[in-house]
């Protein structure tokens, strides 16, 4: 258990830098580190699903059960096969340099618009702590909220006089098709009068 | 019929905050789904659309419901025998962090290698999908040390969030219209709609028992209401004003914080709260109603509602013979009438079914426990009442009162009192 921090209080004008006097001693720092380093770091709960989500994403292995270990392990055979079943199946994280690399390979089959640290951290952490990657392909299919959304970044542009050259078509629409959810707009005759200035703030944070 | 709402199969207005969105973008890869949501937010719901969008049929759908193993050994062959026919089917595993840890690292590593254990040579399962539903996030779980990690990880690749109605409050009257329509068409009648005090009142409600909460109240309603005529807050046993929470406009602004706890009371909690309003309300009338007796009996209705009417698995359930429940049905079905003309008692009816159904197969049987949270709140009212007047209460006989007390631990003195 960690020992409580000499002056741990926040400081007093409210800053992010706490007063000199109040900073922790470099001794209290190294013993509140040796304290904390005596907990093990459990591994990343789903890290193995969400690096079979990314394979299964792109497809260039075999599934599971056709022998998805083999397949990554043909990727490098200069790996072992026992490291990449813990990478596949027990949540063991490769080494840092060989997970960087295996992401961009992956998500370069993904296409340009996927991230690759993004997908990095995605895997390590999960969602909430990393938004998901995918979440921006999760509303691509629904034409019909897709033609709300259209008609509702329309009515802001002309309302609010917004030029083309003010925003990024692509951005602002997938932030209207989110927004859409949120308020649980699934119809034009949700859509109210009373919605239009926070879609514009929301959608066109600088023109408002 | 009213006016809004659409066909009868599944929803149509509400997407659920993403959460069909992201079942029918993970049915497209072998990854094993985990659907987080309290009780009756419609987690079912989002694994059939998982599985119709995986494009399987209804009839590969196989619902393994964890609370029905009585031990391990149950557990594995149950799922060891599924995992068998499985090919081509989608597993939906109900609340497997009731399951004994053991069981839950056996099923983990089935599903992370996708082999069966204890098989020579290795031999990979069928080809098959994997979802299971948890009443809370899988992190919360593992640290209540209710979730094995191992079970947990395997799920965790993205799990899909099914917001509780409080958190929607925009889609209740969708919900509501939609279930209306849904129990008209079964019944064969006509209404024509919430009058606009009860689409207050619906928009008021916290929904703590989510949608299964609104259809419990619209069918509770619809059996109360001629055809023909509208459903008011009396129908719906819905209070206006008094528990309003309006959400605002900018409140999905502001909900970033959705991963938050919050407090929603269980199914057991509000059915606690509900009996010590009813047996308050029974003191403060000096209407001395068997209310022991008819908690026992919709406790037995609700078994047997869980088991679809199969008296054998419900008698298992309740831990009794089955010979009981055929005995005891007749004068069940007589108490009904005094049961239904209750105002006061038509909460605690429709949470008793609910607290049924999240029950497991461990623990007390669910009589003695429903008994003893009762018992529990007449000696919390001793104060306000005599012996006679609580074994009344409970539905039995002073001694009979007295011996119950000793057998929950109260003191003697406790059972002489009054």
């Amino acid at each position: 258990m960690a020992r409580k921090r000499r002056g741990a209080a926040p400081p007093a004008d409210g800053g992010l830098v706490p007063a000199a006097n109040d900073r922790p001693t470099p001794a209290a720092l190294a013993a509140d580190y040796a304290a904390l380093a005596e907990t093990p770091v459990p591994p990343p709960l789903g890290f193995s699903a969400r690096l079979n989500l990314l394979l299964d994403l792109t497809a260039v292995v075999p599934t599971r059960i056709e022998g998805r270990v083999l397949g990554v392990l043909a990727i490098n055979p200069g790996w072992k096969e026992l490291d990449v079943r813990r990478w596949l199946q027990q949540d063991q994280l490769p080494p840092r340099d060989v997970l960087r690399h295996l992401v961009t390979l992956l998500v370069a089959q993904l296409g340009s618009e996927h991230d690759v640290l993004r997908w990095e951290a995605f895997l390590i952490y999960g969602a909430p702590t990393i938004t998901s990657p995918v979440e921006h392909l999760l509303y691509r299919e629904d034409r019909g909220r897709r033609d709300i959304a259209s008609r509702i970044f329309a009515l802001l542009t002309e309302q609010y006089a917004i030029p083309p050259s003010s925003y990024d078509a692509d951005l602002v629409f997938q932030r209207c098709l989110k927004l859409m959810q949120q308020f649980n707009i699934y119809e034009w005759e949700d859509f109210q009068a009373g919605h239009m200035e926070p879609f514009r703030s929301v959608l066109f944070p600088e023109t408002s | 019929m009213p006016a809004r709402g659409d066909n009868l199969d599944g929803y149509v207005l509400d997407n659920m905050e993403g959460a069909v969105d992201q079942a029918a973008f993970l049915a497209r890869t072998d990854t094993p789904v985990a659907i987080v949501g309290a009780r009756g937010t419609g987690k079912m719901y989002i694994a059939r659309i998982f599985h119709s969008r995986a494009g399987c049929g209804p009839d590969t759908l196989v619902a393994i419901d964890c609370r029905e193993f009585r031990n391990r050994d149950d557990a594995n062959r149950r799922i060891r025998h599924a995992l068998e026919m499985g090919a081509g089917k989608t597993l939906v595993f109900k609340s497997p962090q009731l399951m004994s840890a053991e069981a839950q690292l056996r099923l983990a590593r089935q599903i992370a290698t996708r082999q069966f254990v204890d098989l020579e040579p290795p031999t990979y399962l069928p080809p098959m999908r994997f979802v299971a539903l948890f009443p809370d996030t899988l992190a919360r779980l593992v640290a209540a040390g209710e979730l094995q990690p191992r079970l947990a990880s395997v799920f965790a690749a993205y799990p899909i969030r099914v917001p509780p109605m409080r958190h929607r409050q925009q889609a209740i009257l969708r919900w509501a219209h939609k279930i209306l329509d849904q129990e008209c068409a079964l019944r064969n009648v006509v209404v024509k709609g919430f009058t606009p005090e009860a689409e207050q009142a619906l928009r008021e409600h916290p929904w703590h028992g989510n949608i299964s909460e609104i259809r419990q109240r619209v069918v509770h309603a619809l059996e109360r209401r001629p055809a023909g005529a509208w459903l008011t807050p009396v129908e719906l046993q819905l209070a206006l004003g008094s528990r309003a929470r309006s959400a605002g406009l900018l409140s999905p602004l502001r909900r970033g914080d959705s991963e938050a706890p919050g407090y929603a009371p269980s199914a057991l909690e509000e059915l606690r709260q509900a009996l010590a309003d009813s047996l308050q309300h029974c003191i403060d009338g000096r209407q001395l109603l068997p209310l022991g007796g008819w908690l026992q009996d919709e406790v037995v209705l609700a078994a047997l509602a869980r088991y679809a009417g199969d008296a054998r698995p419900a008698a298992r359930f309740l831990q009794v013979p089955r010979r009981n429940l055929a005995r005891w049905l007749p004068g069940i079905e007589q108490r009904r009438a005094a049961r239904g003309a209750c105002s006061e008692w038509v909460e605690p009816a429709r949470l008793v079914t609910d607290w049924v159904r999240g029950l497991g197969q461990s623990g007390g049987g669910p009589l003695a426990q429903a008994e003893t949270l009762l018992l529990e709140l007449l000696e919390a009212r001793r104060e306000q009442t005599t012996v006679a007047q609580r074994a009344q209460l409970l539905g039995v006989s002073r001694p009979t009162y007295a011996r119950r007390l000793l057998a929950l631990g109260a003191l003697p003195e406790a059972a002489a009192s009054g």
